[in-house]
Parts: C-alpha cells; structure tokens; sequence
C-alpha cells in the first residue's frame, strides 16, 4: 500500500498545498475513526434501549427532513450516515490543524479528548439548533451525548501518529 | 458527534430527593398515574394500529409510538421508584375507552383515518394536561421530567397530522 508520501509525490503536491494535503488526509482519517466509533456506540445503545438500531442516523437526517424522517426509509440513515460523516471529517480536519505532528500519543489522547469537549459545546449551543427533532430528544439523555464526545476525542487522538505513519518523509515538525 | 439519541430510560430516572412532604406526593403521584393512562391508552391504540392499519406509513407510526411510550413509562417508573411512590394501575376515562372501541370496530381506511384522528386528539389533549401539570409540579426533577416528555409528545403529534394530511391527500 502507497503511504501518504508516495501519493504526494506522485500527485506532484508540493509545499503548501503537501502540507494541507497531508493535514487533510490525517484529520479526516481520525475524523471519520471519531466518528464511526461515536455512531456504532449509539446505534447499539439505541438498539438496547428499544428505539430501533437506526434512529440516531435518521435523526441526523431531521436536520433536512424535520419530524417525518421518524418514520422514513433507509435513504433517510444514508442521508444520516453522510451529513454524520461529513461533520465528523470536518472537525477532524480542524483538530489535525491544531496539533503537532510529532505530539506523543498520550497528549494527542488528552488534547483531543479536550477537543471533544469543545466539538460538544459547539454543536450543543449551535448546530444542534438546525435540528430541533434530535435537539429535543436529545434533551431526554443530556449525559450520554457529552460522553460520545469524549468517544469521538478517542479516535481524533490517532492524527498525529497517522500523519506520522502516512507522511514520514516530513523533515521539520509543524 | 450529530448521532446521539434520545429517550435513555436510565438518565430519565432521577436520583433520590430529599424526602416527600404528603401532599407533595399525593400530587406527584397524581401527575404520574394520569401521565400513565395518557401513555397506556395511546399504547393500547398503537398496538392496534400495528395490526390492522392499511398504510405501511400509519404502521411504522405506531411502531414509533410504541418505542417511544415504552421509554416513557420507564421513565416515569424510574421516577416513582426513585422518588418512593407508589402508582395506581392506569385507570383510562370512559372517553378514551370508548375511542378504543371505535377503533376496535373499524377496518381497512377507515382505521387508518380513525387511528390518526385519535392521535391526533390523544396528543393534543396529553400535551395540554402535560403541561398545566409541569406548572403546579411541587417538584423540580419532575418539571424536568415533564418538560423533557412534552416535545416528544409535540414531535408525535406533528408526526401524526402530517400522516393525517398525506392519507387525506391520497384518499
């Protein structure tokens, strides 16, 4: 398998337009790791507690469709796969441009776990207002959607040893 | 971080209080037993409709109506034990039983228009006793409780007048 280099290389990249190639691969890598943990763990708890496997994406999907994605199909869960991955990669993006690529792995696990928290404040007092079916059922179980922030902040801690992984040609750390 | 849910049965129940006063808990009480029938007579008509409804949308609505009214009562189960009170077994009103009944004896569109305008009227009803009741609470972990049930409510009955409209649409 290519690393991340080799594909650079081959794809003429270089300099500016390396780096942001380099940070964009790693943060939406560690995004999407993020975000797929976040969502397995809440579809398996929806499942648990009796409101069916695929609500939690269908209630991403509210932000489009409203009240009616309740009872909606599965392009509803796919729409809410999608907008749900989307989210996960551009936060990813963003922390893998706030930290360094050669930050040990415990305070890569730390800041992200931080950053998680901050992901949770910004989508609780703002994003989630675009979706009020999920806001307000969200509402019924405060605690457990700060803790999948926290799960999200887990698999965000990979970027800077995937940069590493992807990328080890790097000479001078940013 | 955009898939979380919803009605965790766990987080619903409240932590212990301080001790009730009497008349405290006898509203308590009464707000919860009423909260009860409201809830049992919806999944009384849900389960019905689950069966016998025409429409695979009216069907999957009362799939969601039962997921969500078996939370609830596990929510106000939590919060009776928590709280040390003892409910009375859901007691429907002559109306709401008689509305079941009607829906006993209708078949085919007719259930399904029946099935919604119960609903309908259910929800609605639900909601204004709901929230008078969030106002003379005593409580405030049952406020809580109640303002957290209340727009589920108000997402089921919009859910319902739109099912409502799209039926009517179609004939």
């Amino acid at each position: 398998m290519a690393t991340g280099s080799a594909v650079r290389r081959r794809s003429g990249l270089e300099g500016a337009g390396a780096l942001a190639f380099e940070l964009g691969l790693s943060g939406a890598l560690a995004g999407t790791a993020g975000g797929i943990l976040l969502m397995l763990w809440e579809l398996v708890r929806s499942a648990i507690v009796g409101e069916g496997f695929f609500l939690p994406l269908r209630l991403v999907a509210g932000v489009f469709f409203g009240v009616d994605v309740l009872i909606a199909g599965p392009w509803s869960e796919l729409v809410g796969a999608l907008v749900h991955l989307a989210v996960s990669i551009f936060f990813g993006i963003v922390f893998a441009l706030l930290v360094r690529r050669d930050l040990p792995y415990g305070k890569a696990f730390v800041s992200a776990l931080l950053y998680g928290v901050a992901v949770w404040l910004v989508m609780t007092y703002a994003v989630l207002f675009a979706d009020p079916v999920m806001r307000e059922r969200l509402l019924v179980s405060p605690a457990d959607w700060f803790w999948v922030h926290l799960l999200y902040g887990l698999g965000l801690s990979t970027a800077p040893a995937l940069r590493r992984a992807l990328f080890p040609a790097r000479g001078a750390p940013r | 971080m955009l898939g979380c849910l919803a009605l965790g049965a766990p987080a619903a129940a409240a932590p212990p209080e301080a001790p009730e006063t009497p008349s405290n808990a006898a509203e308590e009480t009464g707000i919860l037993a009423r909260l009860r029938t409201l809830n049992g007579a919806e999944t009384e008509a849900a389960r019905l409709a689950q069966g016998s409804a025409l429409s695979p949308r009216v069907r999957d609505y009362a799939i969601q109506l039962l997921r969500d009214q078996r939370l609830a009562e596990q929510a106000v189960e939590g919060f009776a034990q928590s709280h040390g009170l003892e409910l009375p077994e859901p007691e429907p009103t002559a109306e709401e039983a008689g509305e079941l009944e009607r829906l006993r004896g209708s078949r085919g569109p007719a259930f399904d228009h029946a099935f919604l305008a119960a609903m309908i009227a259910d929800h609605e009803r639900a909601i204004a006793e709901l929230g008078a009741a969030e106002a003379r609470a005593p409580d405030l972990a049952l406020r809580r409780l109640l303002r957290r049930l209340i727009p589920i409510l108000r997402q089921q009955l919009e859910l319902g007048q739109h099912l409502e409209a799209e039926i009517g649409e179609s004939g």
